[in-house]
């Protein structure tokens, strides 16, 4: 399992690394790409990915008319939008900035994005999201396997296993 | 006339003779005031202008027959905040003319007590507008850069554009079928989407029941486009739960209606589920709920019996269950497979090169045949791959995925007469497997074997004359 991180420039890479590293997700590997359409080559070879993916203003309108083909093909895998800087520290007067940051929050959730983080230092919940996804399928993988054979799993939990037999 | 009485005539003299259109939009967005600069670009009269409402279009479109609908403000500059935007106006030939404008809120005297220039909690909400707009037409790029251009006005104009693309993409035209059950599913989504009530959607994995919760979302608004929240129960956490209540009483107005939308809700925790049961008994938020879960396949009508030993806290399935709906699988409605593959088929032919127009007869036959374990999802997926197998116009049997073929022959093989199973001899090769295993991993020890069996000595003796070893098998083992 690894994230597909996708930003202009590394940034939240290695945020996020520290962030998996702080959480004890040492195991989790990231793989940064420039652009959504290195994305869909990506998941084509790793369809079990999580995303995450930089949002700025340049991007907004691709990534949310982008997403809802992708959540229709992988309705299930999580994926994290990373707001770019420029979104939360605003010129605007306040309560217009906060508006606007509701706004586009409330527009990637309805896109299909599982959870929005503002800044690079609050990333707990995306590598959390990781990890409960990690669980989610190892579940899923641990029920298929049982429905596989349970008598093979009869014998497996013996104590003692046969030798050469 | 003294000198302080002249000044407000010369203002309104230059604003009258300035080249530029300007106007004003009072707080109640009724036009109080245009020059001759604005009625010249309408080509309209000023009585014809004064005292008309305005209603704000992020992006006005040919179909407004009302020439100033384009002329309303933006809700930030009515919020008091000096803005810049698009102005729109319909030309007496129907073509619609873009001009950029700039909006300057006239906080202070027109809304009565405050004079104080910052923006404040009454003014906000309260405060006229006068529009500044240039005097050349944008052309079609500069339009387009203005949209692209960050500014809150353009923000929701990208917002909106998004949903009416939503909305296209769930409407209740893409709920296909004319079997009963699909009719009956219609009237439902129709119903919840009048009733802003909360709905519980119970179907199988990839029956679509995440489009029928955005269906009845985007159904019940074609307006306001209020916001849709959804949360995949699959991974959601506590804090994740919090902040999202948070993010809708942040948006809690007495008119609001945003949808929230919790996917696989069976999937939540029992300590999650008890919390949302909470938050929509006391209602804590204004936003209509839709859950969806899965259904067993023997399930009855009874939402506390689900797979995987997942369950549905009775509370909380109380609260969502005002009205469920059950999405239909497939294979109960085998006389939808035509036209549901006819649309995903066309689905595929939007934007590719390759057109291919339909099924073949004893393609659709194939299809009608087969179970749909998948569901729509799998038809769907079936259909793609078939358009991308097809040589020609039309979709034969052997474009087909294997998948079909190989089921519908193993369906087409004669059944076995099912014969009994004589449990004391299965049990019996259970017993004797295990009694030789213990015998190989004690290295043909009796008294070690009867240990890892849990038996005595005496006892393990008997079972092996019991389960027939003979001496010389014994002895083998030994």
């Amino acid at each position: 399992m690894e994230w597909i991180v996708c930003e202009a420039k590394p940034r939240w890479a290695p945020a996020l690394r520290v962030a998996c590293i702080q959480n004890s997700d040492s195991t989790r590997r990231l793989r940064e790409v420039r652009g959504l359409a290195e994305i869909e080559q990506q998941l084509l070879l790793r369809p079990a990915a999580l995303l995450a993916i930089e949002v700025g203003h340049t991007n907004f309108t691709e990534v949310l008319n982008w997403l809802p083909g992708i959540r229709e093909r992988l309705p299930n895998v999580p994926t994290a939008a990373l707001l770019d800087f420029s979104w939360v520290h605003s010129e605007s007067p306040g309560e217009m900035a906060s508006t606007r940051l509701w706004l586009v929050e409330m527009a990637l959730h309805e896109a299909g994005f599982d959870h929005v983080s503002t800044s690079p230092r609050r990333l707990r919940e995306v590598v959390e999201l990781g990890s409960r996804w990690t669980a989610v399928v190892a579940k899923q993988q641990a029920s298929e396997k049982a429905t596989e054979s349970s008598l093979a799993d009869l014998w497996a939990s013996l104590p003692w296993q046969p030798t050469g037999h | 006339m003294t000198e302080s009485a002249s000044q407000p005539a010369m203002s309104a003299m230059l604003l009258e003779d300035a080249a530029r259109p300007i106007y004003v939009v009072s707080s109640d967005r009724k036009i109080a005031y245009c020059n001759r600069g604005l009625t010249e670009w309408l080509g309209v009269d000023a009585e014809h202008v004064i005292g008309r409402r305005v209603e704000y279009h992020s992006e006005p479109d040919a179909t407004g027959t009302e020439p100033l609908f384009g002329l309303c403000p933006p809700p930030d500059a009515l919020d008091g905040h000096e803005t810049s935007g698009t102005v729109t106006c319909v030309q007496r030939d129907g073509r619609l003319v873009h001009r950029r404008g700039q909006f300057i809120p006239l906080i202070g005297k027109q809304v009565g007590a405050n004079q104080d220039h910052s923006p404040t909690e009454d003014s906000r909400h309260a405060c006229s507008v006068m529009a500044i707009v240039e005097t050349a037409n944008l052309s079609a790029e500069e339009l387009t850069q203005n949209l692209s251009s960050e500014s809150p006005d353009e923000l929701h104009r990208a917002i909106q554009r998004f949903r009416r693309g939503q909305s296209g993409r769930f409407a209740l035209e893409t709920l296909l079928g004319e079997s009963p059950v699909m009719q009956r599913v219609r009237a439902q989504v129709q119903c919840a989407a009048s009733s802003k009530t909360n709905v519980l959607i119970v179907g199988r994995g990839g029956s679509g029941r995440t489009h029928l919760a955005k269906a009845i979302h985007y159904a019940s608004d074609h307006e306001h486009q209020y916001p849709l929240l959804p949360l995949n129960g699959t991974v959601l956490t506590q804090d994740a739960l919090r902040r999202t209540v948070a993010k809708l009483q942040q948006a809690k107005t007495a008119t609001s209606r945003e949808t929230l939308l919790i996917m696989n809700v069976d999937q939540l925790s029992a300590d999650l589920q008890a919390q949302l049961a909470k938050i929509l008994a006391e209602k804590q938020i204004s936003a209509c709920c839709i859950g969806t879960m899965t259904e067993q396949a023997s399930a009855e009508d009874r939402p506390c019996d689900w797979q995987n030993g997942d369950q549905l806290d009775p509370l909380l399935g109380n609260m969502l269950s005002t009205i469920t709906i059950r999405v239909p699988r497939v294979i109960d409605r085998l006389e939808d497979v035509p036209l549901m593959a006819q649309f995903f088929l066309e689905s595929c032919n939007q934007g590719n090169a390759k057109q291919v127009g339909g099924l073949a007869p004893e393609t659709a036959d194939l299809l009608a045949l087969y179970t749909w374990p998948g569901e729509v999802a799998e038809l769907k997926q079936v259909i793609e791959q078939a358009h991308a197998n097809c040589p020609g116009h039309r979709i034969e049997p052997k474009d087909l995925p294997d998948v079909i073929h190989h089921a519908l022959a193993a369906a087409s093989l004669t059944h076995r007469p099912l014969e009994p199973v004589d449990l004391d001899a299965f049990l019996q090769r259970v017993e004797r497997e295990l009694v030789e295993r213990a015998i190989q991993q004690a290295n043909g020890n009796k008294t070690e074997a009867a240990r890892l069996l849990g038996l005595s000595r005496p006892r393990l003796y008997r079972r092996l004359v019991q389960l027939g070893f003979t001496a010389s098998q014994e002895h083998q083992e030994t």
